[in-house]
């Protein structure tokens, strides 16, 4: 064991050794230090101004577009050129996936006419793109991007990095739009206080999956009651949920604080289905319900109820026993005197 | 203890008052009349009001106006003037009643009531200022309350709105509406809840005709509005109509039915207005409903196409300078257009100072007032006219301050939007009279930034990563040391979301690995700039969970952020099993920024 770990450290070791000599080795220009470059939407038959890139294209059809790329530096700036598809990351973000992940969707769809690209020093270069939807595309909501990413020489070790810049691109494909979102694995868990007179926290949880074909963003609100709705607590400041593509969850987890515990413990989540997309023509989608159910035994206080009751009724046990004793004495005393009295007699008949 | 209980009990009795002259209508059996609804609009020139209200039962009924001054201890005065209502059935089964008061004089508080003897409306007050010179007024987009399926939350949302911009400019001498004030024409529990802010009693209403509103008479049996030419844009049997105009302070305003489409009947009513009235005004002003160079939705509907093809070229033919448009629910100012067209090729979007030749004329569509409905923008190429369009869901009124001279249009937010505060400005422009022919004005425009860029600085070599020297820490290997910082640069005018985001592969070795989880990082601003936030913490996942295996947020900076430049970095933290096996490992860490 002593062994391994000395190795381990070792390669460890190694791995910093690498990074630091590679950093010798500039790659994009013949100053070591940063590259800057910037990307934005071009001016076209497809817009002026945008933001990031959107289309709307029936399978089958296709758009040409372009990005402007451009390089604030004073060498030329190698670029390699892609498209890849998009997704939520945990913190609600869209990230797409890295080049060791194929595109199967939008970023597959998308060519560029070159796989690199030359910016000229402190230029700006028109770079077009096409997206191709295919015949049997599925209808909806896509997200992914054009990316331009700084080329870098294989390496052997270390920890080497990926520079990618990109602008989103919201294609929806053409045909019927069908918006859904389901509720699953819904649970709600109890944690009493060890004060018997406090109240305790209801913790539920829940994955929100977009099973629709269109982008969605939701209003959720989660609710806890006792029974027969006896005693109602929301949650309050839950997270936004963030624009979940198709296909893709999002779990939620909210703690509401100051439950009372009634035994029986409902949680019921409403979420309110809105449209991600730019088009506001969307079918209406009516909200989303899930309920779950828990304990909830007050158990710190059914444990003081039981001490106090036992308290009661030894109580009542110690002082019937008193009065017992008492009134055995009692008798006692009463039987020794008449049993006295009655001998004196005897003696004065005597 | 004396004295202040004998405090206590003066100011007991001030509120008792105060209960019984309030409560007097309740008291009073004899009429148990309700008045509801009660609003307050503009009148045909500066010394009008005109007065609606809804009646539950059809009696003779009056307002009755008099000098805030005359007040004592709270009661109405006795030497009020009344002014006979009219009105009729209205078609929800109540009786409607409207009232021109007339006779008002420049800066002065007035209190006034409606109802009849024994059966008074609360009082209400509102302010005459001077009846020429500058001023203000505030300009809200479709209110549309019941529209999100939520009427309580629409009427929050409206009230707010109104408070904020009440707040803001409290010298506001309108409030307009760009029409759809409800949901539903015929919904008076809708109309109840539109119209139960104060100001609505204090602050005159401009009511303009919305398409929600024309399925009914309701519109126009609670807006009594001036100088209606029920003719001109006319509405149905069933349905609201009708075009009018009023003068406020030397400005023009014309209010059309856009409804109708009857073009004709509307272009003759603008001409003949402009013609009779069009030489007292310094400045004239139009609005209605269905905005013709709108951003959104609605700006491709063919009935948009249609007016957009039939009304610019009689607006830049009349002198009109400013259009007060809505439906679209997002903001959009136009360039300035002449007949349908960009009328200075030069001007740039976004300007802050324009200055219009003969017939240019600025379009505003409101966004929403109330919350209660959004449209996102389309970005359409062939929307030419859109100098600048905002949609960011949040709430906006418009302020339009208005002198000889110029015209500022500021819109501003309502509701917070992230680190854009309440009033804090989504646009602004001021229209500025041309200068005089025979003088000679200086004149600068500063244009806005182009369309900008989203870009970022970074370390172009592989010395990106610097952990120091791992160290045995406990049952771990420890090694910790800090991303070389990225510097982000955003100058898009818009401000739209940016993130960057980071995702590492499986550290290799040969034919061995141990998962990229064992690395974690603390995202840091290092400095600070154009709205960007680090994104959280990710622990090594050596304790559990997938440290930076999935991907994490660096950075972004949400909708809206200012333009700017900001760095980022991050403290990485990588805590490798003491078991891994031994050898000599690489990994990528993939960072992508997207715009």
């Amino acid at each position: 064991m002593r062994r391994s770990t000395t190795l381990t450290h070792a390669a460890l070791v190694a791995i910093l050794a690498t990074v630091g000599t590679l950093a010798a080795v500039s790659p994009a220009s013949a100053d070591a230090g940063d590259v800057s470059w910037g990307v934005r939407t071009a001016a076209n038959d497809q817009g002026t101004d945008r933001q990031n890139f959107g289309y709307e294209i029936d399978p089958g059809a296709a758009v040409t577009d372009a990005l402007v790329v451009s390089n604030h530096d004073a060498v030329p700036l190698d670029l390699a050129l892609y498209g890849a598809d998009g997704f939520t990351t945990e913190a609600g973000q869209l990230d797409v996936v890295t080049q060791d992940t194929e595109s199967v969707a939008l970023g597959a769809w998308i060519d560029f006419t070159a796989d690199s690209v030359t910016v000229p020093a402190g230029e700006s270069v028109e770079v077009p793109f096409t997206v191709n939807v295919p015949d049997n595309a599925t209808p909806g909501d896509y997200a992914g991007a054009v990316i331009t990413s700084l080329g870098q020489p294989s390496q052997e070790q270390g920890l080497s990095v990926d520079r990618r810049l990109g602008i989103r691109i919201h294609l929806r494909v053409g045909g019927e739009l069908a918006p859904a979102l389901t509720v699953a694995d819904m649970r709600v868990d109890y944690t009493g206080s060890a004060n018997p007179f406090a109240a305790g926290d209801a913790t539920v949880t829940y994955t929100l999956e977009n099973t629709g074909n269109a982008r969605l963003t939701a209003g959720q609100k989660v609710t806890v009651t006792g029974p027969f709705g006896m005693l109602p607590a929301d949650a309050l400041k839950m997270k936004a949920v963030p624009e979940l593509l198709p296909g893709e969850s999002w779990k939620v987890t909210t703690r509401i604080a100051g439950v009372i515990p009634t035994f029986l413990l409902s949680a019921k989540t409403v979420v309110t289905l809105q449209s991600a997309s730019s088009d506001e023509a969307d079918p209406a989608i009516a909200p989303v319900e899930s309920t779950a159910t828990t304990w909830a035994v007050p158990w710190a206080l059914l444990v003081l109820l039981l001490l106090v009751a036992a308290i009661v009724v030894a109580t009542v046990l110690i002082v019937r026993r008193r009065r017992r004793n008492r009134k055995r004495l009692e008798d006692a005393r009463v039987d020794e005197a008449v049993q006295r009295a009655l001998a004196e007699r005897e003696t004065e008949l005597v | 203890m004396h004295k202040r209980a004998s405090v206590r009990c003066a100011a007991a009795i001030i509120s008792l008052t105060v209960v019984f002259s309030g409560g007097a209508v309740a008291a009073n059996a004899a009429d148990s009349t309700t008045l509801t609804d009660i609003v307050l609009g503009v009148g045909s020139d500066d010394s009008q009001r005109n007065l609606a209200w809804y009646s539950s039962t059809d009696t003779a009924q009056v307002a009755q106006v008099s000098l805030a001054s005359k007040v004592v201890d709270g009661v109405f005065p006795a030497t009020a003037t009344s002014f006979t209502a009219t009105g009729g059935l209205t078609t929800s089964n109540e009786y409607n009643r409207f009232v021109t008061v007339t006779g008002l004089k420049e800066n002065t508080d007035y209190v006034y009531r409606v109802g009849s003897e024994g059966n008074w409306s609360a009082t209400s007050k509102f302010r005459t200022q001077d009846f020429d010179g500058d001023f203000n007024f505030l300009f809200f987009g479709d209110p549309q309350i019941g529209s999100s399926g939520n009427v309580a939350n629409d009427t929050a949302g409206w009230a707010d709105t109104l408070n904020v911009a009440t707040s803001a400019y409290p010298d506001a001498e309108m409030l307009f509406s760009a029409g759809d004030q409800v949901e539903s024409a015929n919904s008076e529990p809708q109309y109840e809840a539109f119209l139960s802010p104060n100001q609505l009693r204090q602050i005159p209403f401009v009511a303009t005709n919305g398409n929600h509103d024309v399925g009914s008479k309701a519109y126009e049996q609670h807006f009594n509005t001036p100088n209606v030419d029920r003719t001109a844009g006319a509405g149905s049997a069933t349905g609201s109509g009708g075009d009018y105009w009023f003068i406020h302070k030397d400005v023009l305003f014309m209010n059309i039915n856009s409804n109708s489409r009857d073009f004709t009947s509307h272009i003759k009513w603008m001409t003949d207005v402009v013609a009779a009235h069009g030489a007292e005004a310094k400045w004239s002003m139009l609005a209605f409903h269905h905005s013709i160079y709108s951003p959104a939705v609605h700006a491709t509907d063919t009935d948009a196409v249609d007016r957009r093809n039939n009304l610019p070229t009689t607006i830049s033919n009349l002198g009109i300078d400013v259009v007060l448009q809505g439906h679209d629910h997002a903001y959009a100012r136009s360039y300035l257009i002449r007949n349908g067209q960009k009328a200075d090729a030069a001007e740039v979007a976004g300007a802050d100072s324009v200055v219009p030749g003969p017939g240019g004329v600025l379009y505003v569509t409101a966004n929403s007032s109330s919350g209660s409905k959004y449209y996102g923008l389309q970005n359409k190429p062939e929307f030419w006219w859109l100098s600048v369009q905002n949609q960011e869901q949040v709430r906006n009124y418009t302020a339009l301050e208005v002198t000889d001279d110029a015209i500022n249009i500021k819109t501003l937010r309502s509701q917070a939007n992230g680190a854009m505060a309440v009033n804090s400005l989504v646009d602004q422009v001021t229209i500025n009279k041309a200068p005089e022919t025979d003088t000679q004005e200086l004149q600068v425009t500063v244009p806005k930034a182009d369309a900008g860029e989203f870009g970022w600085s970074i370390d172009g070599t592989n010395a990106l990563v610097d952990l120091g020297t791992a160290t045995e820490s406990g049952d771990h290997y420890a090694a910790v040391g800090t991303l070389n910082p990225i510097r982000v640069t955003d100058t898009r005018v818009a401000g739209p979301e940016w993130s960057i985001s980071a995702q590492v592969s499986d550290f290799t070795s040969g034919s061995t690995s141990f998962s990229g989880k064992y690395l974690g990082w603390t995202p840091t601003v290092v400095e600070a700039g154009g709205g960007a936030v680090a994104g959280a913490k990710v622990e090594s996942g050596f304790e559990g969970g997938n440290g930076l295996s999935v991907s994490s947020t660096l950075g972004s900076a949400a909708t809206g952020h200012a333009r700017g430049s900001a760095k980022l970095g991050a403290g990485l933290d990588l805590q490798i099993p003491m078991d891994a096996t031994d050898g000599t490992y690489k990994a990528t860490v993939t960072l992508t920024a997207l715009s």
